[in-house]
């Protein structure tokens, strides 16, 4: 299936465009889409290092599909757009917490 | 004295010109731990509920934090507390920069002004001493000037806090600026007027003192553990500012725009964020004392009709309200009016508030179309401008304005009272309840009125998760079940962040409560577990609303403007929500353990230890319970 990505500044710089179409396998997730992005654009997000887990990907980019922020599992669909924002915020590491917690006791 | 403080707290009486320390209670200490937990203890210490508050009697508090000048990561914050003149109840203002740092290592965990000078002065705070000294000769000048005549008569690397004009006029929407031209307020609750009406132009601090650590080694490692992950995960933050996220919230329906009618607004979104400030007029990042990401925007403007604007740049609240609110898209006038509020002392939040009202007010036929020769209309960076000026100065509409949008709209009266957007007199900040249902009663139960870092609950409906606090998931933010108990936990935790001092953006690099406690115990060495340290920052929360409860305030009061519960944006990323906010609040009283009338029983005053405190203001109370 195909998709469109819309791009947002700063992620315009990078890809050099505001569109983009994808092309994906029936079924795929919107993780699916991070990955092909990740793949296809190295420099888009560098420092995202786990994109399956939510809250860290939200410290890097926000996707926004029917003015709706869509969560990892989102199932797309042909034709459908998808919004690329700046973020919002940012994320959990649990490996610091572990390690502070060592530290700590 | 424990560890994280320096044990004594400076109190000047302005109307008798004395100064002399008291040692920091560690009972009071234990149980509010600084900032804005313990300089509301001290209001409620030294002055009734219902003092005028450009009085002499309302003491003007500011309170560091036992983190204030620690390695802790982005600690260099301060409080200033005292009765709002803007809002007649409870006011607090956080502000960044270097200044709190400068009062601790001075050797003071705090100054409480009391009294009120007949002729201008400042003080002077170092190690040796304490001076109180004339300031005619800086009366009338802005917060820029006044920093550099000030640090050239006492010393170059001395911080100084001042009022501008604003200020001295008494204009209820006055800040208190720190940092001269990096521009740090204390903006919100008019406290600069406090300040104005007590003739203190300026406070300058200066030392090179330290708070003991009671695990220095621990501490540090910790810290350094945890930077490395702060400054990846707040990367855009670091390189964007707080409005590299303009788009974003505007895409979600997040930006108020025209006075909180307009739904959408695209590519005034873009033309006034922070990625476009990057390409043109962003100088270099501004850090806090501490600070490992540096939101703070550095900014210059070397031609065109703006061309001498250098120094702190314009925050997303300040692009927001000045421009978003009034449909101003041009970011290099706006980076010129957020100069002018800084200079003048102006909160850039209550001020685009009120330019945004008299404009709709101008349009409905409730103001003149012009007024002083300016035509007041939407999109117009003049008007902005000019209306900057007039509020400062209390010329014009200024005089009107400058009361803050309750007031004038209850002066002009009609229509006008249906869009004067504000809680309990504070105008909102720039997030759309309808955006976030959890703002709308964060809003109404705001200790200080609209505020959304008050619980800064938003960011866990977006992006961040609160584990240990029962929410291991992003937040549904158009949910409604277990609402009301998610608004009072994060209104509990930014009191301790309020309190500690650090700022809440560290929740951005992916510091949960967890670290903080963590920190707190390698700090003081108290060894708190996370039910204790929460409870703290639930009596500081309560001990607000009983001084609030003492001031009249009730369910009543528990609401925010009616478009905002009302009115559906209609376009955009949020066109159709509206807050349940009824439901919302119920719960709230509930889990709060307060009465259906919004006052804490007394088996909740009695569970946070609060008996003393409310006993105090019941017997001070303007409203009886």
């Amino acid at each position: 299936m195909r998709i469109e990505v819309h791009l947002h500044p700063p992620f315009t710089q990078v890809v050099g465009t505001r569109t983009l179409p994808v092309e994906l396998p029936d079924g795929a997730s919107l993780l699916d889409l991070i990955e092909r992005l990740r793949m296809d654009y190295p420099n888009l997000f560098p420092s995202l290092r786990s994109p399956e887990r939510e809250e860290e990907v939200r410290s890097f980019a926000i996707f926004v599909g029917g003015g709706e922020v869509l969560p990892l599992s989102y199932k797309l669909r042909e034709g459908e757009v998808i919004e690329i924002y700046p973020p919002l915020s940012g994320g959990v590491v649990p490996k610091l917490v572990q390690k502070t917690r060592r530290l700590i006791c | 004295m424990n560890a994280g403080y320096m044990g004594k707290v400076l109190f000047v009486d302005l109307t008798r010109r004395k100064t002399w320390t008291e040692p920091l209670s560690e009972a009071w200490a234990r149980r509010f731990i600084g900032g804005s937990g313990l300089g509301a203890r001290y209001l409620v210490e030294l002055s009734d509920p219902g003092v005028d508050p450009l009085g002499p009697e309302n003491p003007l508090i500011f309170m560091n934090g036992p983190w204030t000048a620690t390695p802790i990561p982005l600690s260099g914050r301060h409080e200033v507390v005292a009765k709002s003149p803007l809002t007649g109840i409870y006011g607090e203002a956080d502000a960044g920069g270097h200044w709190g740092t400068a009062l601790k290592k001075a050797g003071y965990d705090g100054v409480i002004i009391l009294g009120a000078s007949e002729e201008p002065v400042y003080l002077w705070i170092h190690e040796e001493g304490v001076e109180i000294r004339d300031a005619s000769h800086l009366w009338g000048l802005d917060t820029y000037v006044v920093d550099e005549t000030l640090r050239a008569e006492t010393a170059k690397t001395a911080v100084t806090c001042a009022i501008g004009p604003a200020g001295e006029n008494l204009v209820k929407i006055a800040a208190v600026m720190h940092d001269g031209r990096d521009a740090r307020p204390a903006a919100r609750c008019g406290l600069g007027a406090v300040m104005g009406a007590k003739k203190l132009k300026a406070i300058v601090a200066m030392g090179n003192r330290r708070p003991p650590i009671h695990d220095r080694d621990g501490l540090m490692a910790s810290i350094k553990a945890a930077v490395p992950e702060i400054k990846r995960l707040a990367e855009s933050l670091s390189k964007y500012g707080t409005s590299g996220r303009m788009t974003t919230i505007e895409a979600l329906g997040d930006l108020p725009i025209r006075n909180w009618v307009q739904g959408a607004w695209k590519e005034g979104a873009e033309r006034i964020s922070g990625q476009r400030m990057a390409e043109t007029i962003l100088k270099k990042q501004y850090f806090c004392g501490a600070c490992v990401i540096g939101c703070g925007r550095d900014v210059e403007i070397t031609q065109g009709p703006y061309a001498g604007v250098q120094g702190a740049g314009p925050e997303y609240e300040a692009l927001a309200c000045l421009g978003a609110l009034t449909v101003v898209d041009d970011l290099e006038a706006l980076a010129y009016a957020t100069e002018l509020c800084n200079r003048l002392g102006l909160d850039v939040i209550s001020t685009g508030g009120v330019i945004a009202f008299a404009i709709e007010c101008a349009e409905r036929g409730l103001l003149p179309a012009k007024v002083d020769g300016i035509e007041l209309r939407w999109g117009s960076p003049e008007v902005v401008l000019a209306l900057i000026k007039q509020i400062a100065h209390r010329q014009g509409l200024g005089a009107l304005l400058a009361e803050g949008v309750r007031k004038a709209s209850e002066d002009i009266g009609g229509l006008a009272l249906e869009f004067a957007i504000h809680a309990k007199g504070l105008e909102l900040p720039a997030h759309d309840p309808r955006a976030y249902n959890s703002l709308a009663v964060g809003y109404a139960t705001s200790n200080r009125g609209a505020c959304h870092l008050q619980g800064f609950s938003y960011i866990f409906e977006r992006a961040v998760t609160l584990p240990e606090l029962g929410y291991p998931e992003i937040q549904d933010r158009f949910g409604v079940e277990g609402k009301g108990r998610f608004v009072a936990v994060t209104q509990d935790l930014m009191c301790l962040f309020d309190s500690l001092k650090t700022c809440k953006f560290i929740l951005f690099g992916g510091i949960k409560p967890t670290h903080l406690l963590a920190w707190f115990n390698l700090v003081n060495g108290w060894g708190w577990d996370l039910d204790r340290f929460m409870e703290a920052g639930e009596r500081i929360f309560n001990l607000k609303r009983l001084y609030n409860v003492a001031c009249g305030i009730s369910r009543k009061d528990d609401t925010i403007a009616p478009r905002i519960l009302t009115q559906r944006r209609g376009e955009g990323g949020a066109a159709t929500n509206l807050p349940p906010f009824g439901e919302i609040l119920s719960q709230y009283y509930e889990h709060r353990g307060w009465s259906p009338e919004g006052i804490p029983t007394e088996e909740t005053v009695r569970r946070l230890g609060l008996e003393e405190e409310a006993g105090k203001l019941r017997a001070k109370a303007v409203m009886k319970v």
